[in-house]
């Protein structure tokens, strides 16, 4: 049996955690808290009462997601500060346009589609930016992520390679991987994330794994010389 | 179609775990005879694997004191810097028409109107009009002279008559026309069809078009 969202979330946004309360950002008050691991109330219920004027509940939606959303525009885009620069965007639109919520619709699917439609804005606005050969695109990106300290995990050799391959592949190819073998979202999940038919999110997932594929085969035999 | 190549498309989906049971234990049947396939499904496991481990880097804690600044850096720049549209009114939002929706309705409305007020004084409402000619109520009591049949048509609008009272007929000009009151075809000749009367009414002979109108290109100057 799949797990549910709410079980991916929590395994998501805390792998090392056990079971149980899903992780929180720290500092938070005792209300927010509890208004954010309560299983009992949905997020259309925290839509609801941030529109009643309930800012605590706002701030709980915000602790909810605000790891996942980080997370996926992360592995999207490649860059912490950017990751970060989209996660804060998306929480202000989604403010923004919190009374245009369709409460008969999934809010995680609604989010995340604003999650995903900005960091591929941003990937694509950043590959457009970059006209230099691949090798300095990749030369670069490992200094950035050197430098910025954060990250020393990215050091290793395999995470690197997949990044590399990652960077290869098309804007579109590259979301559905991030989403379904990164985050372990469903391709019915993954489709009105992306705006798109089921078929055509089990294709792009299909093809984005066979250049994936490809990719790393290609890796593997460099790495064996 | 050999075992291979009926196996080689279900692989990555064997490998991610997506495959239906049925197909899944034929896959594994065939792995386990075939080398090539297996070093290829072993090839696909270890790349699908190595995406897979970037999830892990969620699990860091030094990533702990980055959330906390960054949970307070959304609720500043959301909740604290003042109430969207919509957020504070328990009430939901009014709906209000975008403006396509209220050119469209402005269009119809337009077009409407305008439909009404050609049909009411019969001029450009072409598709008020019969279909048929229409014989004023009376029409066959009269003589040939008198009678008068509209003729729907999407042009000007033309009365006919009969032959000996076409004054209207000498002062449309007719490029085909000869002069010698013999038309060419169409409007005018339609025109002058004495289809009316057949009462044995005499009816008075043609009259030689005015040269004002009919000929007056080819009159000598």
């Amino acid at each position: 049996m799949l797990p549910s969202h709410d079980q991916r979330l929590r395994a998501v946004a805390a792998p090392s955690a056990p079971p149980g309360p899903l992780a929180l950002p720290p500092g938070l008050s005792a209300a927010i808290q509890q208004l954010a691991i309560d299983g009992a109330i949905s997020d259309a219920d925290l839509v609801r009462r941030t529109l009643a004027g309930e800012h605590d509940a706002f701030a709980a939606l915000v602790a909810r997601y605000q790891r996942r959303a980080y997370w996926i525009a992360y592995h999207v885009i490649g860059r912490t500060e950017d990751a970060r620069d989209i996660t804060q965007e998306a929480f202000t639109r989604l403010y923004r346009s919190l009374a245009a919520y369709d409460f008969a619709r999934s809010f995680y699917t609604w989010f995340y589609r604003i999650v995903m439609n900005l960091a591929i804005d941003a990937l694509r606005k950043l590959r457009s930016a970059r006209a230099g050969s691949l090798d300095d695109l990749l030369g670069s990106l490992a200094d950035e992520r050197e430098a910025s300290g954060e990250q020393p995990f990215l050091r290793d050799e395999q995470n690197r390679r997949v990044w590399a391959i990652l960077e290869l592949l098309d804007a579109k190819f590259r979301a559905v991987l991030v989403l379904r073998d990164i985050h372990g979202l469903s391709c019915r999940e993954i489709a009105p994330i992306l705006k798109v038919t089921h078929a055509t999110a089990r294709w792009r997932l299909h093809k984005g794994r066979q250049m994936f594929r490809d990719h790393w085969e290609r890796s593997e035999r460099r790495g064996e010389r | 179609m050999s075992a291979c190549a009926a196996v080689h498309p279900h692989l990555p989906t064997f490998v991610a775990g997506e495959l239906p049971a049925s197909l899944r234990a034929q896959v594994r049947e065939h792995l386990h005879q075939c080398c090539r396939c297996r070093g290829e499904a072993g090839l696909l496991q270890r790349a699908q694997s190595a995406l897979g481990e970037l999830g892990n880097e969620a699990a860091d804690p030094r990533h702990e004191a980055m959330f906390a600044d960054l949970h307070q850096a959304i609720v500043a720049a959301t909740v604290v810097a003042g109430p969207a549209e919509g957020v504070g009114s328990a009430a939901p939002r009014a709906v209000v028409p975008s403006a396509r929706v209220v050119a469209v309705a402005a269009a119809a409305l337009l077009l409407s109107l305008g439909f009404l007020i050609g049909a009411g004084s019969g001029g450009s409402a072409g598709l008020a009009r019969p279909s048929r000619p229409v014989v004023p109520a009376g029409a066959t009591a009269m003589t040939g002279r008198e009678a008068i049949v509209v003729v729907p048509y999407a042009g000007p609008r033309v009365e006919l008559r009969p032959l000996g009272f076409d004054r209207a007929a000498a002062e449309v000009h007719d490029p085909f026309a000869r002069g010698d009151g013999v038309g060419a075809s169409g409007l005018l000749a339609r025109r002058r069809l004495r289809t009316l009367v057949e009462e044995g009414a005499p009816i008075p002979p043609v009259e030689p078009p005015r040269a004002s109108a009919v000929g007056a290109d080819s009159a000598p100057r």
